[in-house]
């Protein structure tokens, strides 16, 4: 789907498949599927932002403009990665973007705590999460600069 | 609990009416004998006194008498001598040859002019004519020869000088005592007599001339006690003169032939009682009688005595006044005193009797009173710690001797001072005591030591201690309960994070993939397959809401409470307004009745009464207007709310379903609802500790009600 090596735009984390391609297809239909990287879980998330493990190679220059991150993951939890995330220099300016089924109180506290740019509870309804992917997309990807760019 | 001090004194007032009744026995002895023994005095004295008083009349009677009596003889004596001389005159002349009777008169003149107590001097011849003397005219031929004198010289040769009874004389007409001699014619025979008139009034004066006091008297009389003159005169002279009027007392002396006496008599001439003394004159048949009034001797006796009298009678009174003072006096202090005793033994009694154990310690720490309870307390009596003043100390628990150290300490600079410490007792029991103590102060200010309570308080703090205990183990059990209780929470924490995450999942995945099979597949679909898909995605869209609403009403069990003055009325109204919003064509009226402001958590309570008026508004769809009635009112110490509405009702039988979750009365697709909506309201009101109740009637209408305490909000509206 894509190249490593290209700019990557957008770093969805969802190990369930089916919540991933409804994403990947919300976000299609709003155009906003330029170098999406799909990780399956937290450890490969991290893998591939510090440019580790399977992602030893990876030009960690060159880091997503956005996370899109589920907080149910296997091994590391979605809490953990934004933690690792927003605690290292390196990467505490990406935006991440908490996407979840949860609306537990407990994760939206602790997500703002630790520094989550946007939290989004996923709708069961398809349309209104297209309508809710789009938004965050174009927030995100079209209007919101980062600052080492 | 011990008995105090045996041999109290309880027995005063017997005591006291015995005391009373010797000291007035022995008062009224006294006074009897004080005044006995004064009687005695003054009856000896007086008695001593009139004795002497007597003895003193009878020797000054005696005297006068006696005086009378050489007086009288020396008169007699010397009318004697000149009765001799004139017989010797006349026996001389007629021895001469014949009286001259010029001469004879002369001498015989003479003669009695030389004797002042005679009046004549006197001869008669043989035949008792008065031949010669002074105013004696023979030729008269006065015949005396009756007269006793005469009489008694003519018979009687021998009887020499004759003193007679008195007589009125024929020839002066006087009273005179005759005395006569005879004389004898030279041939020895009788020749007649010679006699002198004694005058009775000069026997008078000369007895009058002794004082024999007032109503004394004085008299003479001869052997057969003729009166012959009497001093003072007796009213009728004539009847007393030369009678023979004496008292038998008299009578009896001279016929024992004495020549002294005296007597006392009352039958006098006169009626007055006198003692009399009684004098023989001299060599004469006469005796001289003294006589002095008993009344009048005895009058200075008689005024003594009555002073006297009267002067034991006051010392009887003082005696028996100053005796009943003293009494009085008496018997006040005995009732001072045992006012005292009494007083004494009330507070004694108080004191003694006290069920804590109390004493009073001197300023010099010298035990000055403990309450036997003591013992009761400590095991040890009251005289063990009176003897030894420091044992009070030493039984005090050797760990707490600290605190009664500190407590002295303390109580030197205060006048009120408490301490709890532990005493061993005498059988080696443990008790805990409550120490308080004062200090006492004189009526002057002078500091007198403390005075001390000392309670057995070992009850009380073995209680305090099971107290404590069992409020630990309290705690202890409250504290695994929350444990149980958090841990129960973090359950059901959990189990809503599946929930929401878990079966959102794939409720997520068929909803969308069915969308997309809509949306990118349609061209293979036929028209029923369009319309399955449309039931599957409805479906999915029921079953998220399904979910969230789950959630929120698990939520509500979680949610910490945040309590506050709530204005149910302006809330309803505001649902209600939101509510008409929502369905603009319906015609919908509000019925508000002005319900009381509750106290409770506000967003829980909007999201009660937003249930409950929603159902209201869902269940009057069939109506064409829809009322909707809330009121609610304050009853005794709940709040108690409604929301009637006039929809659909329901069957009483299915009451019990209507608070459950997920449990409805209506048939699916009837009215929109999850079911979560009565249970969500009576999970609420339970949290604020009400209850609810609900009541309908089919295509009437239905009424749901709550009640929440009211008393929090009156008591602490702060909260």
């Amino acid at each position: 789907m894509t190249q490593l090596n290209d700019a990557v735009e957008i770093l969805l984390v969802e190990d369930t498949p089916a919540d991933a391609e409804l994403t990947i297809r919300a976000l299609k239909k709003n155009c906003l599927i330029n170098n999406l990287v799909w990780v399956k879980d937290g450890a490969e998330a991290l893998d591939f932002v510090f440019a580790t493990g399977a992602y030893a190679g990876r030009d960690s220059s060159h880091q997503p403009r956005v996370v899109l991150l589920d907080l149910r993951l296997p091994r590391i939890s979605g809490i953990e990665v934004l933690r690792r995330l927003k605690q290292d220099e390196r990467t505490q300016s990406i935006p991440v973007v908490v996407l979840t089924s949860s609306k537990e109180d407990v994760d939206v506290e602790e997500c703002y705590r630790l520094g989550v740019n946007s939290y989004i509870t996923k709708p069961v309804a398809f349309d209104e999460f297209v309508r809710v992917v789009g938004e965050l997309g174009l927030y995100w990807l079209l209007l919101n600069k980062i600052p080492n760019e | 609990m011990t008995q105090p001090m045996s041999g109290s004194a309880i027995a005063y007032p017997a005591k006291s009416a015995t005391s009373s009744v010797w000291f007035v026995r022995w008062m009224m002895a006294g006074l009897v004998l004080i005044n006995l023994f004064v009687f005695g005095m003054v009856t000896f004295s007086l008695y001593q006194s009139y004795d002497e008083s007597q003895q003193g009349a009878e020797l000054t009677a005696q005297n006068l008498s006696s005086l009378l009596a050489q007086h009288i003889a020396g008169d007699i004596d010397r009318i004697d001598l000149t009765l001799l001389a004139a017989a010797d005159e006349v026996e001389r002349q007629l021895a001469g040859g014949g009286i001259d009777r010029q001469a004879l008169n002369r001498f015989l003149e003479r003669q009695q002019r030389r004797l002042p107590e005679i009046f004549s001097l006197r001869t008669t011849d043989a035949h008792g004519i008065v031949s010669h003397g002074v105013g004696v005219n023979p030729a008269a031929r006065q015949d005396n020869s009756d007269r006793e004198y005469f009489v008694r010289q003519r018979y009687d040769p021998k009887v020499g000088l004759v003193i007679a009874r008195p007589v009125y004389t024929r020839l002066d007409k006087r009273w005179a005592v005759p005395v006569s001699r005879p004389f004898h014619l030279p041939d020895g025979t009788f020749g007649g007599v010679i006699y002198a008139n004694v005058s009775v009034d000069h026997l008078i004066s000369t007895l009058a001339a002794i004082d024999v006091g007032r109503r004394g008297s004085a008299s003479l009389r001869n052997a057969e006690l003729r009166i012959f003159a009497r001093t003072p005169v007796p009213a009728h002279a004539d009847k007393v003169i030369g009678e023979k009027l004496a008292v038998p007392e008299l009578q009896e002396l001279i016929r024992s032939d004495r020549d002294a006496g005296s007597y006392i008599s009352s039958h006098t001439v006169d009626g007055v009682e006198r003692k009399f003394a009684v004098r023989k004159v001299t060599g004469f048949p006469l005796y001289v009688v003294v006589g002095r009034a008993t009344d009048e001797y005895l009058a200075q006796w008689k005024d003594q005595a009555t002073k006297t009298a009267l002067l034991a009678a006051l010392f009887f009174l003082a005696t028996l006044v100053s005796s009943w003072l003293i009494y009085r006096n008496w018997k006040h202090q005995l009732a001072a005193t045992l006012d005292l005793a009494r007083e004494e033994e009330k507070f004694h009694t108080v004191a003694d009797y006290t069920y804590d154990w109390e004493y009073w310690e001197g300023p010099a720490r010298e035990m000055l009173y403990m309450s036997p309870s003591c013992e009761r307390v400590t095991g040890y009596s009251r005289a063990e710690f009176l003897a030894e003043p420091d044992l009070i100390y030493r039984i005090i628990h050797p760990d707490d001797q600290h605190q009664m150290a500190g407590h002295r300490t303390d109580a030197a600079h205060r006048d009120d001072a408490g301490v709890d410490f532990r005493i061993v007792r005498r059988d080696g029991e443990i008790r805990w005591i409550a120490h308080g103590c004062s200090a006492v102060f004189g009526r002057d200010g002078q500091f007198m030591g403390r005075r001390a309570n000392n309670r057995d308080i070992t009850e009380r703090v073995q209680a305090e201690a099971t107290v404590r205990q069992l409020n630990a183990e309290l705690e202890q059990r409250v504290a695994s309960r929350t444990a149980q209780l958090e841990a129960a929470n973090k359950e059901i924490e959990d189990f809503s994070y599946s929930i929401s995450h878990d079966l959102r999942t794939p409720l997520r995945a068929i909803a969308g993939f069915a969308q997309i099979l809509v949306e990118e597949h349609a061209a293979s679909l036929d028209s029923e397959g369009r319309r399955l898909l449309d039931v599957v995605h409805a479906n999915t869209v029921r079953m998220g809401r399904l979910i969230d609403e789950l959630l929120e009403f698990l939520r509500l069990g979680r949610r910490p409470m945040d309590f506050g003055p709530v204005d149910v009325a302006q809330l309803v109204q505001e649902i209600f307004d939101e509510l008409q919003a929502t369905v603009p064509d319906r015609k919908l009226r509000l019925d508000l009745k002005t319900p009381p402001p509750l106290w409770g958590d506000r967003t829980m309570i909007r999201r009660l009464l937003s249930n409950l008026l929603s159902n209201a508004v869902k269940f009057t769809q069939p109506r064409a207007l829809a009322v909707i009635e809330v009121g609610g009112r304050i009853e005794g110490n709940l709040a108690r709310y409604y929301v009637k509405d006039n929809g659909v009702g329901f069957d009483m039988r299915y009451v019990d379903k209507l608070f459950q979750v997920f449990e409805r009365v209506h048939p699916v697709g009837q009215f929109e609802g999850s079911g979560t909506g009565l249970a969500m309201v009576k999970r609420i009101v339970g949290r604020h500790g009400g209850s609810v109740s609900a009541e309908g009637q089919v295509d009437v209408g239905a009424t749901i009600s709550f009640t929440l305490p009211a008393r929090e909000m009156e008591n602490d509206p702060t909260q």
